[in-house]
């Protein structure tokens, strides 16, 4: 007995040492390998390791520290795994610059190339005489070929692309070049099909707005690139934007260094660190604590503290974030994945479907869920330009919150309700045999959600509309069986978009892909293909706003509101500009600099 | 013995692939790998969604893709994910050593305190001590871990908003500086969730030793010894500790493998990138590889650790065989 | 009062013959002039329980809250989804009977509370009895027949143990569209039989080579009579003890599915649900605070029973607990 506790203490402290050096191991270990087997960049902590604690020692040493709030899959923001915010904010922005820019006002500028135009027949790029790639130290011109590689590799059906939207109307196949700066290349013209259409794509400014460099890549699995780093194939960082990433550790973070070779406005801050700090309120709190010198978060009410801060500068605004509702028009045909129709076919009816619009209030939704944060936020009254952008034209406005007006809609079809608007009401309007009740539903655990829709149930029950709710796990939501079924009736979710109205094309045409509500009108169709493929800016315009008016009338979805977009800041780091669209705060870090 | 371990081991092969093929079956149905591109209108194409839809094996059944995750889990390792093509071995290993940090420190410290805590209960039984300790167990045994979590992350961060000093950060696994395992930054990040995680496997330890302790101590040996004359100090230290523990040494057992899958909540909400935090971003993205390799690691840890707490205790109790 | 003033509590010694304690010597207590009250196993179990304080304690606590629960129309002040978006977020107080404060969209959050009780409550009973249920039948089986039987059995419980609660749950959520309190409690049923199986199995194990199991087979009872009437009720003490702290275990294996949004979806409130959503709001810590301490009180309340249970029904029990 006695030796034998002995041995059971022995045995323990075995396996406690193991324990602690195992986990003293996998904490050395920080990036892993390469997949296509070159060997992994020096990792993150000892980068860290150097860089000064407190902003004024960053000043002096001339060094942002940048919190990013989610950890990535990988660096290639063209593929399906690794299409995300941070993969760009953290080094797509930074090192795969292309033709064309979006700024912060929405518009496309020259970036890589010195001129770029669209005809019918093609697109034809002039690239900057002094754009180079820096690869590991070496400088290589920046050339046709790269176009030509991108556009192969993302028009390839092999690839796991995420998106091929633009590049799909291109023709990988066929393009001409004068000498090495000067490429056209042209639209398809035939094997048409949805995925590969033929004809221009107005938002043309999009393609090659991300360049890969084909050298450095050659003879690399495009699938397989960049997991933990942008870099060549012999492991070296490469970039042909203002910075490149030298090393990234997963769960931990990225150190950008300047590129030397960069041809636009030379980066004034030598680097620039992304540190990872997954959860908001540590994030919020690093912010003012002064651990790290900007983020760029999720808008919520946790950021509250933040305005108030001596020394850091809250910036917000309206996102390219499409918050709305949309409307299951019972049975009606929608894209190839649609298979199923709403519980109750009175939406259908336009009718049913203003008095649902009539009887919400948004500007009360939006400032009981952004409280002190709300701003001038208000509610979107478009459903292809957002309230920023000049073409915007507030055509949903007819239905903003009047109760007494979807009352008496109601009362003008239906039977069995309430005569007044009534909070405590519990009549519930029958219609021509149908009760008037629908289901709701929304990403489960979201927060945000569950208060609208809370505050719009009650605001219905009032004029005699029953709300049920149907929530859904956001995985199961946007699966096969969530709203793509076409199995819902009211659904609350948002689209986040590059702000071009074009985007909403697959959503809003009769049997898109994307078109989950079966709304169908060939009048808003023509409208909006003309638009998709128009060239000449002020005739797009008409024909987008001609659609949106149209839509307007029957309310097929319902724009709520555009979610903030924060940018919070150290106020003597200057040059930081909140940009509305998905490319993020870093779209203009090259002109980021200490005062 | 060792035919009762060998037969033990080639019982749990059978439950182990079972166990595998259900939990495989049910991730694959928990979720769509696709949600996200469908709900994004530039990425919900026909062509894309049915290329990722063949690369991801979502045109087969399910047993063709349960059997294509076997081979990936032999020939790569653990595996590699279909959803971000990395491989899984190093994240989920790294995630282990994070949640072994925390598991290890609160059972040990809730060991130390729990054994001395039951051995104190039982031999001044009825004191205040005693009920002090027992109510103490009972509300610590009582109190829900994300409770608990919450309100200690709600203290100090109260105590820094008031005082600007911080003594335990309530989250994350390390602040500006990228800590090494035992550094004072680290161990001032995992306070709170080690503090957590200690005070219910304090309560069951205390509670465990206390009843186990008075059961030895009516014991007939007990007496014997006591009759013979011995100081009471040896007839505790050498007779009633030692067998008393070997229950509690067979419930620690469990308890560690049962832990190692992480806690869940107490991750999640001190945002530590351990076990418990890699399996729920991982399911919720529906990477059903990466969350079959946490699946698998556990299971196996909790029948590994079972078979250890069996062994052990036949192994320290002589009275105990097995055939 | 008609017992005699002093009545002998014998306790009942392990070995049960029908509930009723053998071996006692009537002779020499009945020569002393005093009275033998003869009780059956079940009497002796109840005062024993009836003498227990903290189980007391415990079964005042569970009345208080479950019966506010299941009264939840009557006792709650207002219903749990009215909203009032001009009382956001106020502190506890007396004014408006708003005794838990409100929530973020105004609703009095006591009510919230207090439903969320009567969802814990449901969910915890039905899953306490229908796992008590399942797990007797299976684990009287399982150890009545061994052989490959008990095998088969046991195996299937080992692998009920290495599933994984949360994934099981997500599966079937996913599938049956939804979180609705049925179909929690059906997977929480799913998981919970397994430690009654296994316990109620090791009794019939125990007890199958007994004497008097011979001798009923002897006289050509037949097996579900053996089972039911001779073996069973030796099993009925840990039973009820599993079941009642199994009422405890699944309200908070429901209340940590719902923390981590993954339970009973909204409308129903739940008190995990409502602890989670008080997690955005750290400063307003009576969204947080409230629904987990009526959670421990819970729990409190019914480990206090159980053990009172457990003291009263286990008949190796040598002190009685004063």
């Amino acid at each position: 007995m006695h030796r034998r506790l002995w041995l059971l203490a022995g045995a323990a402290a075995a396996v406690l040492l193991l324990a602690a050096s195992a986990t003293a191991k996998t904490q050395a270990t920080g990036s892993a390998a390469i997949a296509d087997g070159t060997p992994a960049a020096a990792p993150f902590a000892q980068a860290w390791a150097q860089v000064p604690r407190t902003p004024a020692a960053r000043r002096a040493a001339n060094v942002v520290v940048f919190g990013a709030e989610q950890d990535i899959d990988g660096f290639n923001t063209q593929l399906s795994c690794c299409n995300e915010y941070w993969a760009a904010q953290m080094g797509g922005n930074e090192t795969t610059r292309g033709a064309f820019e979006l700024n912060n006002k929405g518009q496309w500028v020259l970036d890589v190339a010195s001129a770029g135009s669209a005809t019918s027949k093609g697109l034809t790029y002039t690239i900057k005489p002094n754009a180079y790639w820096y690869w590991g130290g070496k400088k290589i011109p920046v050339t046709y070929k790269d176009f030509v590689y991108t556009l192969q590799k993302i028009d390839d059906p092999n690839t796991n692309a995420s998106q091929r939207t633009g590049y799909s109307n291109v023709d990988p196949t066929h393009f001409t070049h004068k000498g090495n700066n000067q490429v056209t290349f042209f639209w398809r013209t035939k094997n048409c099909s949805t995925d590969y259409p033929c004809g221009p794509f107005s938002n043309w400014q999009y393609i090659f707005s991300t360049l890969f460099p084909s050298q450095a890549l050659a003879g690399l699995d495009f699938n397989k690139i960049w997991t933990s780093c942008v870099c060549g194939s012999d492991g070296k960082p490469v970039s042909d934007g203002p910075y490149y990433v030298s090393n990234y550790t997963k769960g931990q973070g990225a150190v950008l260094k300047a590129n030397p070779f960069f041809y636009g406005h030379k980066p004034a801050i030598g680097e620039i660190d992304f540190k990872i700090i997954s959860d908001t309120n540590s994030e919020e709190e690093a912010m003012r604590g002064g651990e790290v010198d900007a983020i760029s978060p999720t808008f919520g009410l946790y950021l509250a503290p933040l305005k108030s801060t001596p020394g850091i500068t809250f910036n917000q605004v309206p996102g390219y974030y499409f918050e709305h509702l949309e409307f299951r028009e019972g049975n009606a045909k929608g894209g190839d994945s649609v298979t199923k129709g709403s519980s109750n076919v009175l939406l259908r009816n336009p009718w049913f479907r203003e008095a649902i619009a009539m009887s919400i209030d948004r500007q009360s939704i939006i400032k009981t869920i952004y409280g002190a944060l709300a701003g001038n936020t208000t509610p979107l009254n478009n459903a292809v330009y957002y309230s920023t952008e000049a073409q915007y034209t507030p055509d949903f406005q007819k239905w903003n919150f009047n109760p007494q007006k979807a009352l008496a809609l109601m009362a003008k079809h239906c039977t069995g309700g309430p005569t007044s608007v009534d909070p405590s009401n519990s009549k519930i309007w029958q219609c021509s045999g149908l009760p008037a009740t629908i289901n709701w539903s929304w990403t489960s655990g979201n927060s945000v959600r569950a208060t609208s829709e809370a505050i719009a149930k009650a605001e219905m029950k009032s004029i005699g509309i029953q709300v049920n709710d149907r929530p859904l796990p956001p995985n199961v939501i946007f699966g096969s069986s969530g709203l793509p079924s076409g199995d819902f009736d009211v659904a609350e979710f948002a689209e986040v978009t590059l702000g071009d109205p074009s985007d909403f094309y697959d959503s809003w045409r009769c049997q898109g892909a994307g078109n989950w509500t079966g709304f169908c009108s060939h009048k808003v169709d023509t409208l909006l293909k003309a638009g998709s493929g128009e060239l000449n800016p002020a005739k797009r315009a008409a024909d987008f706003q001609a659609a949106d008016k149209l839509m307007s009338a029957t309310v097929p979805v319902f724009p709520l509101y555009q979610r903030p977009n924060p940018l919070i800041y150290k106020s003597s780091l200057l040059g930081m500009v909140n940009n509305p669209s998905n490319v993020g705060p870093t779209w203009n870090i090259e002109f980021w600099h200490w005062k | 013995m060792v035919s009762y371990i060998t037969r033990r081991i080639l019982y749990s092969i059978p439950v182990l692939v079972a166990s595998s093929f259900i939990s495989f079956v049910f991730v694959s149905l928990a979720g769509d790998p696709l949600a996200n591109l469908r709900a994004n209108p530039r990425t919900n194409s026909p062509q894309i969604l049915n290329h990722l839809k063949h690369v991801y094996h979502l045109d087969q059944s399910v047993f063709v893709r349960y059997w294509y995750w076997v081979e990936s889990v032999f020939t790569q390792k653990l595996g590699v994910s279909l959803l971000t093509s990395q491989p899984i071995w190093p994240d989920i290993t790294r995630a282990l050593g994070h949640t072994l940090q925390i598991v290890l420190l609160a059972q040990v410290i809730a060991l130390f305190l729990g054994v001395a805590v039951g051995i104190f209960s039982a031999i001044r039984q009825y004191s205040v001590f005693d009920y002090t300790f027992t109510t103490v167990s009972f509300l610590g045994y009582a109190m829900p871990t994300f409770w608990l979590a919450l309100i200690l992350q709600i203290i100090f961060v109260d105590i820094y908003l008031k005082w600007h000093v911080r003594i335990f950060y309530t989250s994350g696994l390390n602040s500006g500086v990228i800590s090494s395992t035992w550094s004072l930054d680290r161990l001032q990040h995992i306070a709170l969730p080690v503090i957590t995680l200690t005070v219910v496997s304090f309560a069951l330890y205390s509670r465990y030793m206390r009843a186990s302790m008075l059961d030895v101590i009516n014991s007939d040996y007990v007496r014997t010894a006591r009759a013979k004359g011995l100081p009471e100090r040896l007839v505790i230290f050498r007779h009633v500790f030692r067998n008393a523990l070997i229950p509690i040494v067979t419930v620690s057992a469990l308890q560690f493998g049962a832990l190692l899958g992480g806690a869940i909540v107490t991750e999640t909400i001190f945002t530590l990138d351990g076990m418990g935090y890699y399996f729920l971003n991982r399911l919720q993205a529906s990477d059903v590889y990466a969350v079959m390799a946490y699946l698998m690691i556990v299971a196996i840890s909790v029948i590994t650790f079972n078979l250890i707490a069996d062994v052990l205790y036949g192994f320290l109790d002589p009275r105990i065989r097995y055939d | 009062m008609t017992e005699p003033t002093t009545s002998i509590d014998v306790a009942p010694p392990a070995a049960l013959v029908d509930g009723i304690p053998a071996g006692i010597q009537l002779d020499s207590i009945a020569a002393q002039g005093l009275e033998l009250k003869a009780r059956s196993q079940w009497s002796y179990a109840r005062r024993r329980f009836l003498r227990h304080k903290l189980a007391m304690i415990g079964l005042f606590g569970l009345v208080v809250i479950f019966g506010a629960g299941a009264a939840a129309n009557y006792v709650a002040p207002y219903t749990f989804d009215q909203i009032d978006l001009t009382n956001v977020l106020h502190a506890p107080s007396s004014v408006g009977h708003h005794f838990f404060g409100t929530d973020e969209i105004g609703r009095d959050y006591l009510s919230r509370v207090i439903y969320g009780i009567r969802t814990s409550e449901q969910v915890g009973l039905v899953v306490a009895v229908v796992s008590s249920i399942f797990g007797l039948i299976f684990g009287a089986i399982a150890g009545y027949y061994r052989g490959w039987v008990d095998n088969l059995m046991m195996r299937v419980t080992d692998l009920v143990l290495t599933l994984p609660v949360l994934v099981t749950l997500l599966t079937v959520a996913a599938l049956l569209g939804g979180g609705s309190q049925w179909t929690i409690t059906f997977i929480l049923v799913g998981f919970f039989w397994t430690p009654i199986a296994r316990v109620v199995r090791g009794v019939f194990l125990s007890l199958r080579e007994k004497e008097y199991v011979e001798a009923a087979r002897a006289v050509g009872a037949g097996d579900f009579r053996i089972m039911f009437r001779h073996m069973l009720p030796n099993t009925l003490g840990p039973v009820i003890v599993n079941g009642t702290l199994a009422v405890a275990d699944a309200i908070i294996t429901e209340a940590f599915l719902s923390f981590l949004g993954e339970g009973i979806k909204p409308p129903t409130p739940s008190l995990g649900s409502l602890v989670a959503g008080g997690q955005q709001y750290p400063q307003k810590w009576w969204l947080s605070v409230l629904p987990g301490l009526v959670l421990v009180l819970i729990v409190i309340c019914v480990n206090f029973v159980g053990d009172g249970l457990r003291d009263a029904l286990d008949p190796q029990q040598r002190r009685v607990r004063a």
